[in-house]
């Protein structure tokens, strides 16, 4: 049986609020000031960031004077950054929203390679002058519809996942689309208007594995390259990364070039990976189950 | 051991000082240029703490390269093997594909 707007509108209603901070960031993405009050107050909300952030900043702060012990939450902030400390709130807000979004517990690798796709993008958009807050946000949202049908088709779902790792070489989306109607993209992109996100996030949401209908928006274009790096330097480590195809239009509009300049991309990609690693937002998993 | 030097990116909470920058570093705040260091340049204790206060990130750094031929051959053959897995379906006979391909193998086996 297909899949319609209407039905993911109905049982939209069973998933938990969407986190209203994101949503904050979105709107004050050119209003630094305001981010930095409010990140803090949120911060100051969630005993768990809080002690990330604090940590973060105490390491830092031995580097800047040895004996320095940090105990004001806006020190902290201040020590860490802005933009580092957007993007510890971002991670923590959507793996939290995405854990208690999965009834039945979250597949491991699921957001792992959702947080891979965000980094990613996020360098991406940073090399091409776009948001990075923006990329971060689309870049782990872009298989939101996974989780979906996780949730809400968990045994026609799991059906597909075993066909494709089975095969290896099937592409999921072809296997969706002919079981459900709509591929996990579409379906990401309704839950992303249910939820009021911007129509641009929405819009590389639906065609990240297509972005050449996307009217040319560059967050398709980001997430799609995203995706594709995420998978090619296998950064979830867990065996079954693999790339099908890469638009050359998208890596043309963004302004990358496979050159020797490529080695700063990846090798910023895979610092940043390492650097969440260390504040434990990013499994490994050991098996496979559920991509 | 060798004496090879690999570069090789890291965090600013894995730098330390005497390290040895593969690239010109140049720290960018709110796109205003903050702090700048040419190649070659060794990491002092001031450096380290400057580039923490302009919340740099990610540094280039050259690393001496401490496998020996055969693990780094054997490194290689896994590389490839990864790779082929990776890339299974991809026409690597489009010049952008291949391209691409081609940047990731030498990243990786660098």
């Amino acid at each position: 049986m297909g899949i319609s707007r209407r039905k993911v509108l109905e049982t939209s209603q069973l998933l938990p609020v969407f986190p209203r901070i994101i949503s904050e960031i979105l709107h004050t993405i050119d209003d630094p000031n305001f981010n930095f009050n409010s990140l803090v107050r949120h911060v100051g909300h969630d005993p768990v960031l809080t002690g990330r952030v604090f940590s973060m900043a105490n390491r830092a702060a031995t580097h800047v004077q040895h004996d320095l012990q940090i105990k004001d939450l806006y020190k902290a902030t201040s020590l860490v950054g802005v933009a580092k400390l957007q993007k510890m709130v971002i991670l923590a807000a959507m793996a939290n929203h995405f854990k208690d979004a999965s009834e039945a517990g979250m597949p491991e690798e699921f957001w792992a390679r959702s947080l891979a796709t965000g980094i990613c993008a996020q360098h991406v958009a940073a090399f091409a002058g776009l948001s990075i807050d923006t990329a971060l946000i689309a870049g782990i949202l872009h298989n939101v519809g996974k989780l979906w049908l996780l949730r809400f088709e968990p045994s026609a779902y799991r059906e597909i996942l075993n066909r494709t790792a089975d095969s290896g070489t099937l592409p999921p989306s072809q296997i969706e689309r002919e079981r459900f109607g709509v591929n996990h993209a579409v379906i990401g992109s309704w839950l992303g208007e249910i939820w009021s996100l911007p129509g641009q996030i929405c819009e590389a949401i639906r065609h990240y594995e297509d972005p050449y209908v996307a009217n040319e928006n560059p967050y398709a274009d980001v997430v799609h390259v995203a995706e594709v790096i995420g998978n090619a330097l296998d950064l979830t480590r867990c065996g079954h990364s693999r790339v099908h195809h890469l638009s050359d239009a998208s890596c043309q509009r963004l302004g990358l070039i496979w050159d020797d300049s490529s080695d700063d991309l990846f090798g910023s990609i895979e610092a940043s990976i390492r650097l969440i690693d260390e504040a434990s937002l990013f499994p490994h998993p050991a098996s496979g189950a559920g991509r | 051991m060798s004496s090879r030097m690999r570069s090789t990116y890291l965090s600013i909470g894995e730098i330390a000082p005497n390290m040895v920058l593969a690239k010109p570093l140049a720290v960018t705040e709110r796109r205003m240029l903050r702090y700048v260091l040419p190649e070659g340049h060794a990491l002092t204790e001031d450096n380290i703490r400057q580039l923490v206060s302009h919340h740099a990130e990610i540094i280039c750094v050259r690393l001496p390269d401490e496998r020996t031929e055969t693990q780094i051959a054997a490194d290689l053959d896994n590389l490839e093997s990864r790779l082929g897995k990776i890339f299974e379906t991809c026409d690597l006979s489009q010049p952008g594909m291949a391209a691409f391909f081609n940047r990731v193998r030498s990243y990786l086996g660098r």
